[in-house]
């Protein structure tokens, strides 16, 4: 066999090991993170707890089932959805520093939710208005996008982008004046939603992220292929027999669905998204068959850490999640950048 | 199998784009076996013309039947099975290896992971197989230009009938040594019952590869016809406004152009 050949061969092996690799750390991660915290939860409860048998206390119960479980799924599956989100944005604009922000979802929502604070509504429908409030912030910014119609039917990405990078100026503006006119109160519970929490979590809004999160893996997973055609250029991948316009829709409604979503319940988390699928394409390479699954282990890992730390470092008080995904994140991947590739080298 | 197929005919075609006129009436053939060049000055309308033929932009009067059927009418993925393109664009794919893009090649037929031993065949037959594992982003330029070249051929490459490929400069980075492996390759894919059309800019690689020549100068076919008869000097001297001349050495002939006004 030629050499050539066989190191292809075992670049996809070397792949399969990896991504089978971060399935297995995927439930680790999340079950060490569920065992700390205010109280400690040992492996043995923590097996009982799961399993069912044996007696464990109606405190540790409690805390492990109410509080701690569902903020653990929580955070990994906002994370995962940022992440998910941007490998595929960054895959569809082939533009490494495309954030799923770029499409303006993450702007609206903040928009949606400050309006919120703002007026300062009650949080009605079960609590559920706020949320509310923010995913149709998203998607008003997504469909302000759409309408007029910048690079969505034709023209490069490049129009997208900056449509995207002019519809975000305009709502930074709308939000500044809302920050600049608020009372105390309202400015005090817009920052900490700008910073991100997962303090918030429940079971039922694991189960809505659990949806999203579904439906935006049943949307990217068949443009996988035609992503990675996309890599070689827009006209080019058209020649392959990519429907480009049909895959650039179905990119963007999915990641502003998963962000969208994300974004409503934990408020704005940057970084995840960016740097989640620069270390799935670090680990895995280019396929994006790999590397829309490996971003949504390592953002779902990531920020299930990020949020360890948030409720442990300062306990009993809370950190905003937003500040360590940043404080760690951008560090890790400063050092990332400066070593060679471990796929291409 | 139809024995017209495959065909790619262009009927009186023109397109304007921003009130300029890049195309004016140009109409031309793509038969099965033969190797059609395209050639003219810079800013003719090669590549546009390109665009036109492969469906990827609409002309604005006359139209182009791709195996007797509209361009246009074809599903992206049915018209990628008929009819492969090689475009200029050095658009490189990153954390992707030379095999995985030629892969590519195979997307409108096979499923992911399904191509690997004709995509390693075709690189094995190019002398590019040593490359097989190297990421896209660490090729040089002519390296690059020949695996989009064995991705385009893996597009064409089918039991069920030949197929049309459209080459632009598809041997602009290449060294002499490649460029004749490579047009040699055209060629014998033409010979093998595909239609193929080049867009060139080397008056001798034309001479020597081409079946047919189109010459293209501000957006007209200014003559259309078997390659012995177009690669005249005084053709190509009107053409491109510069000194084209034969010369012979050794019963091999070639063109030598030289700057306007001088001998």
């Amino acid at each position: 066999m030629n050499p050539a050949r066989e190191d292809e061969a075992r670049r996809r092996g070397r792949r399969q090991r990896r991504l089978c690799l971060l399935a297995i750390l995927f439930p680790v991660v999340l079950a060490l993170a569920s065992a700390f915290g205010a109280v400690p939860i040992g492996p043995a409860e923590l097996w009982q707890l799961f399993s069912g048998a044996g007696d464990t206390s109606d405190v540790v119960r409690a805390v492990f089932w109410d509080i701690r479980l569902p903020r653990v799924l929580f955070a990994a599956l906002v994370g995962a959805s940022m992440a998910l989100a941007g490998a595929g944005v960054q895959g569809l604009f082939r533009n490494p520093l495309a954030d799923p922000a770029l499409i303006g979802v993450s702007a609206g929502a903040a928009l949606g939710a400050v309006t919120f604070f703002y007026f300062g509504w009650q949080n009605a429908l079960g609590g559920w208005l706020l949320p509310v409030a923010a995913f149709t912030g998203g998607w008003l910014a997504v469909i302000v996008l759409g309408l007029f119609n910048v690079g969505f039917a034709s023209g490069g990405t490049a129009k997208l982008i900056l449509a995207g990078v002019a519809l975000n100026a305009m709502m930074g503006s709308v939000l500044g004046f809302f920050l600049f006119s608020a009372s105390d109160d309202a400015l005090r519970s817009m920052t900490f939603w700008t910073l991100g929490s997962c303090a918030s979590a429940q079971w039922s809004q694991v189960l809505v992220l659990l949806v999203f999160l579904a439906v935006g893996i049943f949307l990217l997973w068949p443009n996988a292929r035609p992503l990675d055609a996309l890599q070689l250029g827009q006209d080019q991948a058209a020649h392959l027999g990519v429907s480009v316009l049909r895959v650039r829709l179905e990119v963007i409604v999915a990641a502003a669905l998963l962000v969208g979503a994300a974004t409503a319940f934990a408020g704005t988390i940057g970084f995840i998204g960016l740097v989640a699928p620069h270390l799935a394409r670090l680990l895995l390479g280019g396929l994006h068959r790999a590397v829309l699954p490996g971003a949504l282990f390592i953002g779902g890992m990531l920020l299930v850490l990020a949020d360890l730390g948030a409720r442990t470092l300062a306990a009993p008080a809370e950190l905003a999640v937003g500040i360590l995904t940043a404080a760690i994140g951008a560090p890790f991947f400063l050092w990332l950048l400066r070593r060679p590739s471990s796929w291409s080298a | 199998m139809n024995s017209d197929l495959p065909s790619l005919v262009a009927e009186n075609v023109t397109l304007t784009l921003d009130t300029i006129q890049i195309l004016d009436d140009v109409s031309l053939s793509m038969k099965p076996g033969r190797l059609v060049a395209v050639i003219g000055p810079n800013g003719a309308g090669k590549s546009s013309l390109l665009s036109i033929l492969s469906g990827l932009w609409t002309a604005d009067t006359g139209r182009v039947l791709l195996n007797n059927r509209e361009v246009g009418n074809y599903p992206p993925a049915e018209r990628a099975r008929y009819c492969a393109v090689m475009r200029q664009d050095n658009t490189r794919p990153a954390g992707m290896t030379v095999l995985e893009a030629v892969e590519l090649g195979r997307f409108a037929r096979e499923a992911e992971g399904e191509a690997s031993d004709l995509a390693w065949a075709i690189l094995e037959q190019m002398g590019l197989a040593d490359l097989a594992a190297r990421d896209c982003t660490r090729l040089s330029g002519g390296e690059w230009q020949r695996v989009a070249f064995a991705r385009t051929v893996a597009q064409v490459s089918s039991a069920d009938g030949a197929g049309v490929l459209l080459l632009d400069e598809p041997v602009s980075s290449l060294d002499p040594s490649h460029q004749h492996e490579l047009l040699g390759e055209a060629r014998r894919l033409a010979r093998a019952g595909h239609a193929v059309l080049a867009i060139l800019h080397d008056l001798n690689l034309t001479a020597h590869y081409a079946d047919e020549v189109a010459l293209l100068s501000a957006g007209r076919v200014h003559a259309c016809g078997p390659a012995a008869e177009m690669m005249r000097p005084e053709i190509l001297s009107e053409i491109y406004g510069c000194q084209v001349t034969e010369v012979c050495e050794g019963g091999q002939r070639a063109l030598v152009s030289f700057p306007p006004g001088k001998r």
